[in-house]
Protein backbone atom coordinates (compact mmCIF):
# COMPACT_ATOMS: atom_id res chain seq x y z
CA UNK A 1 0.00 0.00 0.00
CA UNK A 2 2.84 2.65 0.96
CA UNK A 3 4.55 2.15 -2.46
CA UNK A 4 1.70 2.66 -4.24
CA UNK A 5 0.81 5.52 -2.31
CA UNK A 6 3.98 7.09 -2.87
CA UNK A 7 3.35 6.95 -6.31
CA UNK A 8 0.21 8.26 -6.58
CA UNK A 9 1.58 11.13 -4.01
CA UNK A 10 4.74 11.61 -6.84
CA UNK A 11 2.64 11.55 -10.00
CA UNK A 12 0.24 14.47 -8.19
CA UNK A 13 2.97 16.91 -7.38
CA UNK A 14 4.24 15.78 -11.26
CA UNK A 15 0.83 16.91 -12.82
CA UNK A 16 0.97 20.24 -10.62
CA UNK A 17 4.17 21.18 -11.57
CA UNK A 18 3.12 20.59 -14.98
CA UNK A 19 0.01 22.97 -13.93
CA UNK A 20 1.90 25.62 -12.60
CA UNK A 21 4.00 25.63 -15.50
CA UNK A 22 1.18 26.04 -17.79
CA UNK A 23 0.03 29.18 -15.44
CA UNK A 24 3.59 30.55 -15.46
CA UNK A 25 3.70 30.01 -19.35
CA UNK A 26 0.30 31.91 -20.19
CA UNK A 27 1.24 34.77 -17.86
CA UNK A 28 4.67 35.67 -18.78
CA UNK A 29 4.87 37.70 -21.74
CA UNK A 30 6.53 36.06 -24.68
CA UNK A 31 10.07 36.46 -25.20
CA UNK A 32 9.19 38.85 -28.40
CA UNK A 33 7.08 41.11 -27.15
CA UNK A 34 8.95 41.02 -23.37
CA UNK A 35 12.25 42.40 -25.16
CA UNK A 36 10.34 44.88 -28.12
CA UNK A 37 11.35 48.36 -27.41
CA UNK A 38 9.75 50.96 -25.46
CA UNK A 39 8.26 53.20 -28.10
CA UNK A 40 6.84 56.38 -27.72
CA UNK A 41 3.63 57.14 -30.34
CA UNK A 42 3.86 60.45 -32.24
CA UNK A 43 2.21 62.80 -35.11
CA UNK A 44 4.22 65.25 -37.15
CA UNK A 45 4.82 68.37 -34.97
CA UNK A 46 4.58 66.45 -31.53
CA UNK A 47 7.78 65.38 -29.37
CA UNK A 48 8.68 61.87 -28.28
CA UNK A 49 10.94 62.48 -25.22
CA UNK A 50 13.28 59.37 -25.05
CA UNK A 51 16.10 58.54 -22.88
CA UNK A 52 18.34 59.35 -26.17
CA UNK A 53 17.09 62.50 -26.13
CA UNK A 54 13.59 64.81 -28.15
CA UNK A 55 12.76 63.87 -31.18
CA UNK A 56 10.09 65.93 -33.06
CA UNK A 57 8.90 64.67 -36.71
CA UNK A 58 8.43 67.82 -38.91
CA UNK A 59 7.57 66.60 -42.79
CA UNK A 60 6.57 64.27 -45.00
CA UNK A 61 7.42 64.43 -48.85
CA UNK A 62 8.06 62.37 -51.63
CA UNK A 63 8.60 61.55 -55.64
CA UNK A 64 10.01 59.42 -58.02
CA UNK A 65 13.42 60.67 -58.27
CA UNK A 66 15.22 62.44 -55.55
CA UNK A 67 18.20 65.04 -56.02
CA UNK A 68 20.64 65.18 -53.25
CA UNK A 69 24.14 66.34 -52.50
CA UNK A 70 26.07 63.11 -53.05
CA UNK A 71 24.11 61.00 -55.33
CA UNK A 72 20.37 61.15 -57.35
CA UNK A 73 18.23 58.53 -56.41
CA UNK A 74 15.88 56.83 -59.64
CA UNK A 75 12.94 55.38 -57.05
CA UNK A 76 11.60 51.34 -57.66
CA UNK A 77 8.43 52.63 -56.16
CA UNK A 78 8.26 56.16 -54.37
CA UNK A 79 11.00 57.66 -52.41
CA UNK A 80 9.54 59.37 -49.29
CA UNK A 81 11.67 62.07 -47.27
CA UNK A 82 11.06 62.44 -43.68
CA UNK A 83 12.55 65.58 -41.86
CA UNK A 84 12.61 65.18 -37.73
CA UNK A 85 14.60 67.23 -35.17
CA UNK A 86 16.60 65.80 -32.39
CA UNK A 87 17.80 67.09 -29.23
CA UNK A 88 20.29 64.74 -27.40
CA UNK A 89 19.87 64.28 -23.73
CA UNK A 90 22.51 64.49 -21.13
CA UNK A 91 24.99 62.54 -23.54
CA UNK A 92 25.04 63.13 -27.69
CA UNK A 93 23.63 60.80 -29.67
CA UNK A 94 22.59 60.06 -32.90
CA UNK A 95 20.00 58.42 -34.13
CA UNK A 96 21.02 55.38 -36.72
CA UNK A 97 18.36 52.45 -37.28
CA UNK A 98 14.81 53.06 -38.77
CA UNK A 99 12.13 50.83 -39.37
CA UNK A 100 9.16 51.51 -41.96
CA UNK A 101 6.00 49.58 -41.15
CA UNK A 102 3.79 49.69 -44.33
CA UNK A 103 -0.06 49.76 -44.15
CA UNK A 104 -0.06 46.72 -45.91
CA UNK A 105 2.05 44.86 -43.02
CA UNK A 106 4.82 45.05 -44.85
CA UNK A 107 8.21 46.42 -43.09
CA UNK A 108 11.29 47.60 -44.61
CA UNK A 109 14.60 48.80 -42.08
CA UNK A 110 17.66 50.99 -42.72
CA UNK A 111 20.37 52.68 -40.84
CA UNK A 112 22.82 55.36 -41.33
CA UNK A 113 25.23 53.51 -44.16
CA UNK A 114 22.90 53.32 -47.38
CA UNK A 115 22.32 54.97 -50.31
CA UNK A 116 19.27 54.55 -51.75
CA UNK A 117 17.64 54.24 -48.18
CA UNK A 118 19.13 55.61 -45.73
CA UNK A 119 19.01 57.46 -41.85
CA UNK A 120 21.19 60.79 -41.55
CA UNK A 121 21.34 62.07 -37.97
CA UNK A 122 24.37 62.84 -36.68
CA UNK A 123 25.41 63.13 -33.09
CA UNK A 124 25.83 66.87 -31.95
CA UNK A 125 26.17 67.75 -28.24
CA UNK A 126 23.36 68.26 -25.93
CA UNK A 127 21.28 71.09 -26.26
CA UNK A 128 21.84 71.68 -30.20
CA UNK A 129 18.74 70.90 -32.82
CA UNK A 130 19.32 68.55 -34.97
CA UNK A 131 17.50 68.46 -38.18
CA UNK A 132 17.65 64.60 -39.46
CA UNK A 133 16.60 63.02 -42.79
CA UNK A 134 15.39 59.76 -43.58
CA UNK A 135 15.15 59.22 -46.60
CA UNK A 136 14.07 55.62 -48.49
CA UNK A 137 12.71 53.60 -51.57
CA UNK A 138 9.23 52.13 -50.53
CA UNK A 139 6.48 50.14 -52.69
CA UNK A 140 3.32 53.07 -52.91
CA UNK A 141 0.89 50.33 -51.96
CA UNK A 142 2.54 50.26 -48.68
CA UNK A 143 2.26 53.72 -47.69
CA UNK A 144 -1.06 54.51 -46.58
CA UNK A 145 -1.63 54.31 -42.98
CA UNK A 146 2.28 53.11 -42.38
CA UNK A 147 4.54 54.49 -39.37
CA UNK A 148 8.05 54.79 -38.98
CA UNK A 149 10.08 53.85 -35.57
CA UNK A 150 13.52 56.00 -35.27
CA UNK A 151 15.70 54.34 -32.80
CA UNK A 152 19.70 55.30 -31.11
CA UNK A 153 20.62 51.25 -31.91
CA UNK A 154 21.16 50.70 -35.33
CA UNK A 155 22.69 46.56 -34.08
CA UNK A 156 19.87 45.47 -32.36
CA UNK A 157 16.63 47.66 -31.95
CA UNK A 158 15.51 46.18 -28.79
CA UNK A 159 17.33 47.07 -26.22
CA UNK A 160 16.85 50.75 -26.10
CA UNK A 161 13.56 52.87 -26.84
CA UNK A 162 12.17 54.25 -29.84
CA UNK A 163 9.83 56.58 -31.57
CA UNK A 164 7.19 55.34 -33.74
CA UNK A 165 6.28 58.15 -36.31
CA UNK A 166 2.17 58.39 -37.81
CA UNK A 167 3.47 59.32 -40.70
CA UNK A 168 0.04 60.24 -41.28
CA UNK A 169 -0.19 59.41 -45.13
CA UNK A 170 -3.18 59.60 -47.43
CA UNK A 171 -3.84 58.16 -51.02
CA UNK A 172 -3.60 61.47 -52.05
CA UNK A 173 -0.56 62.13 -51.11
CA UNK A 174 1.01 58.76 -52.80
CA UNK A 175 -1.26 59.86 -56.06
CA UNK A 176 0.59 63.46 -55.87
CA UNK A 177 3.90 61.81 -55.30
CA UNK A 178 4.19 59.04 -57.87
CA UNK A 179 3.52 62.13 -60.32
CA UNK A 180 6.30 64.38 -58.85
CA UNK A 181 9.25 63.75 -60.55
CA UNK A 182 11.92 65.40 -59.04
CA UNK A 183 12.87 66.42 -55.31
CA UNK A 184 15.39 68.24 -53.61
CA UNK A 185 16.40 66.59 -50.30
CA UNK A 186 17.10 68.85 -47.34
CA UNK A 187 20.10 67.71 -46.08
CA UNK A 188 20.69 66.80 -42.14
CA UNK A 189 22.05 69.72 -40.36
CA UNK A 190 22.72 70.87 -36.65
CA UNK A 191 21.19 74.55 -35.32
CA UNK A 192 24.31 76.70 -35.01
CA UNK A 193 27.22 74.31 -36.08
CA UNK A 194 28.65 73.98 -40.01
CA UNK A 195 29.87 71.21 -41.36
CA UNK A 196 33.77 71.74 -42.57
CA UNK A 197 35.14 69.66 -45.02
CA UNK B 1 40.01 -14.86 -23.98
CA UNK B 2 37.19 -13.14 -26.60
CA UNK B 3 40.00 -11.55 -27.67
CA UNK B 4 41.94 -14.23 -29.19
CA UNK B 5 38.74 -16.09 -30.33
CA UNK B 6 38.33 -15.82 -34.24
CA UNK B 7 35.34 -14.30 -35.99
CA UNK B 8 33.11 -17.25 -36.22
CA UNK B 9 33.75 -18.53 -32.52
CA UNK B 10 32.78 -14.87 -31.24
CA UNK B 11 29.82 -14.80 -33.20
CA UNK B 12 28.63 -18.69 -32.33
CA UNK B 13 29.51 -18.09 -28.55
CA UNK B 14 28.89 -14.73 -28.24
CA UNK B 15 26.96 -12.84 -30.06
CA UNK B 16 24.04 -15.33 -31.13
CA UNK B 17 23.14 -16.30 -27.55
CA UNK B 18 23.40 -12.98 -26.69
CA UNK B 19 20.92 -11.99 -29.20
CA UNK B 20 18.60 -14.77 -28.72
CA UNK B 21 17.99 -13.68 -24.94
CA UNK B 22 16.61 -10.75 -26.09
CA UNK B 23 12.76 -9.44 -26.43
CA UNK B 24 11.62 -8.70 -30.31
CA UNK B 25 11.02 -5.37 -28.79
CA UNK B 26 14.29 -4.80 -28.01
CA UNK B 27 16.43 -6.19 -31.25
CA UNK B 28 14.06 -3.90 -33.30
CA UNK B 29 15.18 -0.45 -30.81
CA UNK B 30 18.52 -1.94 -31.33
CA UNK B 31 18.37 -2.25 -35.27
CA UNK B 32 17.04 1.13 -35.02
CA UNK B 33 19.93 2.57 -33.30
CA UNK B 34 22.24 1.32 -35.69
CA UNK B 35 20.73 2.54 -39.02
CA UNK B 36 20.11 6.11 -37.34
CA UNK B 37 23.90 6.14 -36.11
CA UNK B 38 24.78 4.68 -39.93
CA UNK B 39 23.06 7.33 -41.40
CA UNK B 40 25.45 9.49 -39.68
CA UNK B 41 28.02 9.02 -41.63
CA UNK B 42 25.83 10.17 -44.71
CA UNK B 43 24.48 13.59 -43.30
CA UNK B 44 22.07 12.13 -41.09
CA UNK B 45 18.79 13.67 -41.22
CA UNK B 46 20.48 17.11 -42.60
CA UNK B 47 18.69 17.97 -45.74
CA UNK B 48 20.14 16.64 -49.12
CA UNK B 49 20.91 19.18 -51.64
CA UNK B 50 19.97 18.20 -54.90
CA UNK B 51 22.83 16.11 -57.00
CA UNK B 52 22.51 18.23 -60.29
CA UNK B 53 22.10 21.79 -60.46
CA UNK B 54 19.57 23.30 -62.34
CA UNK B 55 20.52 25.07 -65.86
CA UNK B 56 20.12 28.88 -66.41
CA UNK B 57 20.30 30.70 -69.50
CA UNK B 58 19.61 34.36 -69.67
CA UNK B 59 16.47 35.95 -69.25
CA UNK B 60 15.17 32.94 -66.78
CA UNK B 61 14.60 33.41 -63.41
CA UNK B 62 15.97 31.72 -60.07
CA UNK B 63 14.06 31.91 -56.78
CA UNK B 64 16.65 32.66 -54.46
CA UNK B 65 14.53 32.60 -51.57
CA UNK B 66 13.78 36.07 -50.89
CA UNK B 67 14.49 37.51 -53.91
CA UNK B 68 13.53 36.51 -57.84
CA UNK B 69 16.79 36.66 -59.54
CA UNK B 70 17.35 36.91 -63.57
CA UNK B 71 20.61 37.41 -65.43
CA UNK B 72 19.65 39.33 -68.84
CA UNK B 73 23.54 39.73 -70.12
CA UNK B 74 27.28 39.81 -69.46
CA UNK B 75 29.59 42.13 -70.49
CA UNK B 76 32.79 44.02 -69.96
CA UNK B 77 34.70 47.74 -70.24
CA UNK B 78 37.58 49.56 -68.93
CA UNK B 79 35.05 52.10 -67.59
CA UNK B 80 31.86 52.20 -66.52
CA UNK B 81 29.44 55.34 -66.22
CA UNK B 82 30.34 57.74 -63.72
CA UNK B 83 30.44 55.41 -61.11
CA UNK B 84 33.21 53.40 -62.24
CA UNK B 85 36.18 55.24 -63.13
CA UNK B 86 38.49 53.79 -65.80
CA UNK B 87 40.10 50.12 -64.06
CA UNK B 88 43.60 50.83 -62.59
CA UNK B 89 43.90 47.05 -62.62
CA UNK B 90 42.10 46.20 -66.30
CA UNK B 91 38.70 46.02 -66.62
CA UNK B 92 35.04 45.91 -64.88
CA UNK B 93 32.79 42.38 -65.40
CA UNK B 94 29.05 43.58 -65.52
CA UNK B 95 26.39 41.06 -64.78
CA UNK B 96 23.20 42.58 -65.89
CA UNK B 97 19.86 41.16 -63.63
CA UNK B 98 16.66 42.19 -62.52
CA UNK B 99 15.89 41.94 -58.63
CA UNK B 100 12.37 41.53 -57.25
CA UNK B 101 11.01 40.84 -53.96
CA UNK B 102 9.47 38.43 -52.59
CA UNK B 103 9.47 38.76 -49.36
CA UNK B 104 7.62 40.76 -46.60
CA UNK B 105 10.51 42.66 -45.06
CA UNK B 106 13.47 43.80 -46.06
CA UNK B 107 16.30 41.77 -47.48
CA UNK B 108 20.22 43.28 -46.67
CA UNK B 109 22.69 43.95 -49.30
CA UNK B 110 24.90 41.41 -48.65
CA UNK B 111 21.82 38.59 -49.41
CA UNK B 112 21.28 40.10 -52.98
CA UNK B 113 25.58 40.28 -53.55
CA UNK B 114 25.56 36.64 -51.94
CA UNK B 115 23.40 35.33 -54.57
CA UNK B 116 25.59 35.49 -57.99
CA UNK B 117 29.24 34.86 -58.05
CA UNK B 118 31.83 34.07 -61.07
CA UNK B 119 33.31 30.29 -60.95
CA UNK B 120 36.84 29.56 -61.91
CA UNK B 121 38.18 32.58 -62.97
CA UNK B 122 41.53 34.50 -61.23
CA UNK B 123 42.76 37.87 -60.71
CA UNK B 124 39.77 39.53 -59.65
CA UNK B 125 39.75 42.10 -56.84
CA UNK B 126 38.75 41.04 -53.61
CA UNK B 127 36.84 44.74 -53.81
CA UNK B 128 36.09 46.65 -56.64
CA UNK B 129 38.80 49.49 -56.12
CA UNK B 130 41.46 47.36 -54.89
CA UNK B 131 44.89 45.75 -56.06
CA UNK B 132 44.12 42.45 -53.79
CA UNK B 133 43.91 39.83 -56.01
CA UNK B 134 42.00 36.60 -55.76
CA UNK B 135 40.14 33.59 -57.38
CA UNK B 136 36.25 35.23 -58.50
CA UNK B 137 34.08 32.94 -56.20
CA UNK B 138 36.58 34.81 -53.50
CA UNK B 139 35.65 38.43 -54.48
CA UNK B 140 33.16 40.91 -54.02
CA UNK B 141 31.42 43.01 -56.11
CA UNK B 142 29.44 45.74 -56.07
CA UNK B 143 25.29 45.96 -56.77
CA UNK B 144 24.18 48.91 -58.40
CA UNK B 145 21.31 50.07 -59.73
CA UNK B 146 21.08 50.69 -63.42
CA UNK B 147 19.38 53.76 -63.67
CA UNK B 148 20.86 56.03 -60.94
CA UNK B 149 24.17 53.55 -59.99
CA UNK B 150 23.23 53.99 -56.55
CA UNK B 151 24.30 50.97 -54.30
CA UNK B 152 21.45 48.57 -53.50
CA UNK B 153 21.86 48.45 -49.80
CA UNK B 154 18.33 46.92 -49.21
CA UNK B 155 15.65 45.23 -51.35
CA UNK B 156 12.31 46.72 -50.16
CA UNK B 157 9.12 44.47 -50.40
CA UNK B 158 7.29 44.88 -53.55
CA UNK B 159 10.12 46.56 -55.46
CA UNK B 160 12.21 45.19 -58.34
CA UNK B 161 15.34 46.89 -59.91
CA UNK B 162 17.51 46.83 -63.32
CA UNK B 163 21.22 46.31 -61.33
CA UNK B 164 24.63 45.91 -62.62
CA UNK B 165 26.45 43.04 -60.51
CA UNK B 166 30.31 44.85 -61.02
CA UNK B 167 33.54 43.25 -60.55
CA UNK B 168 37.19 44.04 -61.01
CA UNK B 169 39.48 41.61 -62.91
CA UNK B 170 42.92 42.33 -63.95
CA UNK B 171 43.89 42.50 -67.41
CA UNK B 172 46.92 40.14 -66.78
CA UNK B 173 44.05 37.26 -66.91
CA UNK B 174 42.70 36.86 -70.39
CA UNK B 175 38.24 36.89 -70.46
CA UNK B 176 36.71 34.35 -71.68
CA UNK B 177 34.71 34.46 -74.72
CA UNK B 178 31.97 33.13 -71.92
CA UNK B 179 31.55 33.11 -68.13
CA UNK B 180 30.16 30.81 -65.86
CA UNK B 181 27.84 31.99 -63.14
CA UNK B 182 26.60 30.32 -59.85
CA UNK B 183 23.41 31.24 -58.16
CA UNK B 184 22.77 30.76 -54.20
CA UNK B 185 19.71 30.68 -52.28
CA UNK B 186 19.58 31.47 -48.46
CA UNK B 187 17.31 29.99 -46.25
CA UNK B 188 16.27 31.96 -43.08
CA UNK B 189 16.73 31.43 -39.81
CA UNK B 190 17.86 32.96 -36.05
CA UNK B 191 21.56 34.65 -36.22
CA UNK B 192 23.38 32.47 -33.31
CA UNK B 193 25.07 36.14 -32.30
CA UNK B 194 22.36 38.58 -31.98
CA UNK B 195 19.34 36.45 -32.34
CA UNK B 196 17.54 38.49 -35.23
CA UNK B 197 16.48 36.56 -37.88
CA UNK B 198 17.92 37.03 -41.28
CA UNK B 199 18.55 34.95 -44.68
CA UNK B 200 21.67 33.14 -44.11
CA UNK B 201 23.50 29.89 -45.27
CA UNK B 202 24.04 30.36 -48.92
CA UNK B 203 23.24 27.01 -50.99
CA UNK B 204 24.01 26.55 -54.55
CA UNK B 205 20.56 26.35 -56.76
CA UNK B 206 21.86 26.58 -60.29
CA UNK B 207 24.72 27.81 -62.52
CA UNK B 208 24.68 28.71 -66.11
CA UNK B 209 27.32 29.69 -68.70
CA UNK B 210 26.83 33.16 -70.08
CA UNK B 211 28.70 35.18 -73.35
CA UNK B 212 30.83 37.86 -72.57
CA UNK B 213 30.76 40.43 -74.73
CA UNK B 214 32.45 44.33 -74.72
CA UNK B 215 30.26 47.13 -73.18
CA UNK B 216 30.93 50.15 -75.61
CA UNK B 217 30.50 53.33 -74.20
Amino acid sequence: MRPAASRLGAGALVVAALAVGQVLNERLPESDNASRPFEAHVKMGETAELRAGDLTPRSVDGATRLTRDSSNIDAAGVAVVVHFDFVSGPKARSMTYAQFRGGDGTTAHFGSFGERSVLTCPAAPPGLVVHCTAVFDIDPGSLVGSTLMIAPNSLDERFDEAATIDLGIEKADVKRWKATNELDVVESAVDGLEWVS
Amino acid sequence: MILFMTGGALWRNHVLPFVAGRSLRQIILAAGAVLLLASGLFGGLERAEPDTLKTVKAGQTIDTGPFDLTVTKVGWAKQLGDEFRESEIGRYVVVYATVTSTEKNTVDGFVIREALRIRGLDDFAVNVGTDDLVASEKADMNVVSVSDEARIDYLNPGLTYDVEYVWEQSAAEPLPSSIELTFYGHGFRQSNIDEQKNWFDRFEVASGSFPVTELKP
